[in-house]
């Protein structure tokens, strides 16, 4: 099972530079376990929920407002994409994560090919995923454009889209066609310019089991983080030079014409790369500035 | 087998059914880990033993028969479900067996699983009320009308919650496993906090007029007993179960004729159930009151104590104080410490517990529970503080007690009222 941990801080609580520094520690010490054994996949720090700005699109018009898309007593302030063998594990993994000052909602994703790297050579989930029929995709190989597409990591800024839904809204048949069809359509646009690095759905809220702790603690609830109207029901991570480009990008994902979309931007740009053993270098860099436990 | 008669045939299917619900399904969910596929082949081999035992006679393992027929009927219902011929594969699903021939043989292959069932119920990802009824429909075999009754919910409301639950199971990838050894006291601790919930939901409940509810505690105690009998050395478990057995002793003392709540000191200890407390009594056995350590055990040793006592007035107080108080330790709690407050007032001296009531109310810990000002009262009762005494009494009704509850404070308030105007009638 593949699931999305969502990093939920207290929004009131101000966290000390030495709590900072003992959180950062404590990630630091479940990557180390993690990446190597192949639990974690990805996962990134998000700027405050002040940095976020929520796209929808109503009647054909654009409307960006200030702020996420729910006023939460907690936000979030991070994820993690975690594959394990069943809920037990994964909590049991969440155990060791800094969990004093929030919670961790756990949410699996509909599959194991969501959340895979869509630059790569590991393209062949989500063009599964979208019935792309470009027989290079179903080789595995990445579509020409992808290749020749400027290499955005050092210019880009990384933003965080979270494609919420309200709960019970229902689509027409016809609605559920014309939105897959956009939806492919905004996968092969964003994909194809190397804007789009990875992303995927999670199943609904009703699946969702929080963490918290408290005084020395572990309480597991049923349920997501906050009961809001509208839940997160997917996830991509873009990389655009700026806001207004990414606000331009989530614009036309189709969610965002009867839900809404969240852009947040990461705390930097070496956040939400794929965690493997050889890959180490970036996450290192950003908790450990004095160069301790770089990778090979 | 002999010609069996109508009616003892419809008793073995409804013991055959208390006994082995909860084992067939727990079979037919490791097999094939489809809850709705266990539940309804379940359902249908109890049908077919309707049908089948008043003319072939009850076998001689009901248990077995009744796994191999649902399991067979598994099978069926897999492979009409063409698309599904992947699942069947998985399931590793032995072949059919005939369920008039091999069935003892069968049966004793046949690995209990109900453990694994309820652990997987009692999953802490799974709000506290989608627990509770998971447990009753697929271990207790409740119906969803049953259930919804038992806890005052419409039918429907109930539908959806148990539907919720088996999805999220399979959505969320809740293991269906008795938990490793690392997980497996906090795990415990859940599912026996489920089993007593339902055994008090069933306790409160005033007699006569909710026979639903009464019929919980002894769905829990028949639980209990299951787990018991499967970890036959978690001492917890035992406890638990000896602290059902000694509360629902005293079932028909504490309630009289009026279905007014008769308190324990007053309650006429003949009735108490003894087969009942002997039980309670041999599975404690093991254990010296002082060697005591888990909350059930603590909680079960207390009970012991006033089920030792032929009279009210003989109960070792010191003892139930000293019990309360390392349960006060290792379940912190103000309520715990109210009733510590009692056992002390009874053992040191009213004042003595008094004391401790009224830090409990400077504390705030309380606030708003009725039973606070209730046991205040009843100390001050004691202490002859008559006016004091109907104060708190007054103040616990306006705090919204149970119907029963509200009887007892009215009797105990009328009493005092009733003094108190003597009182001043006297010059």
């Amino acid at each position: 099972m593949k699931y999305m941990l969502l990093h939920c801080v207290d929004k009131d609580v101000d966290i000390s530079a030495e709590a900072t520094a003992e959180l950062n520690r404590a990630m630091m010490a479940w990557l180390e376990d993690t990446i190597p054994r192949g639990v974690s996949l990805h996962g990134g720090q998000l700027q405050p929920a002040e940095t976020a700005s929520t796209v929808r699109v109503r009647g054909g018009e654009l409307l960006v407002t200030d702020g996420p898309f729910a006023e939460t007593k907690e936000q979030i302030a991070g994820y993690d994409v975690i594959e394990c063998a069943d809920l037990d594990e994964a909590l049991e993994l969440v155990s060791r994560l800094p969990l004093r000052y929030g919670c961790i909602e756990v949410r699996p994703f509909v599959d194991r090919d969501q959340a895979l790297p869509r630059r790569s050579l590991e393209v062949a989930g989500w063009a599964r995923a979208i019935g792309w029929r470009d027989d290079r995709l179903q080789r595995g190989e990445p579509p020409s454009d992808v290749t020749t597409a400027e290499p955005a990591g050092k210019t880009g800024n990384k933003y965080m889209l979270m494609i919420c839904v309200a709960e019970g809204v229902e689509l027409s048949p016809e609605e559920v066609v014309e939105s897959d069809r956009r939806m492919t359509a905004w996968l092969e646009d964003t994909i194809g310019r190397g804007v789009n690095l990875h992303g995927g759905r999670l199943r609904p809220v009703s699946s969702a089991t929080t963490v918290r702790a408290r005084k020395g603690e572990l309480l597991v609830t049923d349920g997501p983080f906050a009961e809001t109207k509208e839940q997160i029901a997917g996830y991509d991570v873009i990389e655009c030079p700026h806001l207004d480009q990414a606000i331009e990008v989530a614009s036309r994902h189709p969610v965002a014409r009867f839900g809404c979309i969240e852009v947040r931007p990461f705390v930097d740009s070496e956040q939400a790369m794929p965690r493997r053993p050889l890959e180490v270098a970036g996450w290192a860099r950003a908790m450990a500035p004095e160069g301790e436990g770089q990778g090979s | 087998m002999a010609e069996t008669a109508g009616s003892s045939v419809e008793t073995a299917v409804t013991d055959a059914f208390h006994q082995e619900w909860g084992r067939v399904v727990a079979t037919l969910i490791a097999a094939t880990g489809d809850w709705d596929l266990a539940e309804e082949c379940a359902q249908d081999a109890f049908t077919q033993a309707v049908q089948r035992w008043s003319g072939d006679g009850v076998p001689s393992r009901p248990g077995a028969w009744l796994t191999t027929v649902a399991r067979n009927k598994a099978v069926d219902r897999l492979r009409r479900r063409a698309v599904e011929a992947v699942k069947l594969e998985q399931a590793a699903l032995r072949s059919p067996v005939s369920a008039d021939g091999d069935e003892d043989r069968e049966g004793a292959a046949i690995p209990d699983e109900r453990l694994r069932l309820i652990f997987t119920c009692c999953h802490p990802a799974l709000g506290i009320e989608a627990r509770v009824a998971l447990t009753l429909r697929s271990l207790a075999g409740l119906t969803t009308a049953q259930i919804g009754r038992a806890f005052l919910a419409p039918e429907a409301t109930m539908a959806k919650r148990l539907v919720r639950a088996k999805h999220k199971i399979q959505d969320a990838g809740i293991p269906f496993r008795v938990p490793p050894p690392h997980l497996l006291p906090e795990r415990l601790g859940g599912v026996l906090a489920v089993l007593y919930l339902l055994f008090n939901e069933g306790y409160s409940a005033s007699a006569g007029s909710d026979l639903v509810r009464l019929g919980l505690t002894t769905e829990a105690l028949r639980l209990a007993r299951i787990v018991a009998q499967l970890m036959p050395d978690e001492p917890e478990v035992q406890a638990l179960l000896a602290l059902m057995l000694f509360q629902d002793s005293r079932r028909l003392a504490r309630v009289d004729a009026h279905g007014d709540l008769v308190t324990l000191e007053e309650q006429d200890r003949a009735l108490w159930d003894r087969a009942q407390i002997s039980e309670a009594q041999r599975i404690l056995s093991g254990t010296p009151t002082t060697l005591l350590t888990g909350p059930y055990q603590l909680q079960a040793g207390i009970a012991a104590c006033h089920a030792a006592a032929q009279h009210a007035a003989e109960t070792d107080w010191a003892a139930i104080a000293g019990l309360y108080g390392r349960l006060a330790e290792v379940m912190p709690s103000p309520v715990v410490e109210l009733n510590r407050a009692v056992a002390v007032a009874m053992a040191e001296g009213i004042e003595v517990g008094l004391a401790r009531v009224e830090a409990l109310e400077t504390s705030g810990a309380l606030g708003g529970y009725h039973l606070l000002p209730a046991t205040r009262a009843d100390l001050l009762r004691r202490m002859g503080r008559r006016s004091e005494a109907a104060a708190s009494y007054r103040r616990a009704l306006e705090l919204g007690p149970s119907e029963v509850e509200r009887r007892y404070l009215m009797r105990r308030l009328h009493e005092l009222d009733d003094s108190v105007t003597a009182e001043r009638r006297v010059p």
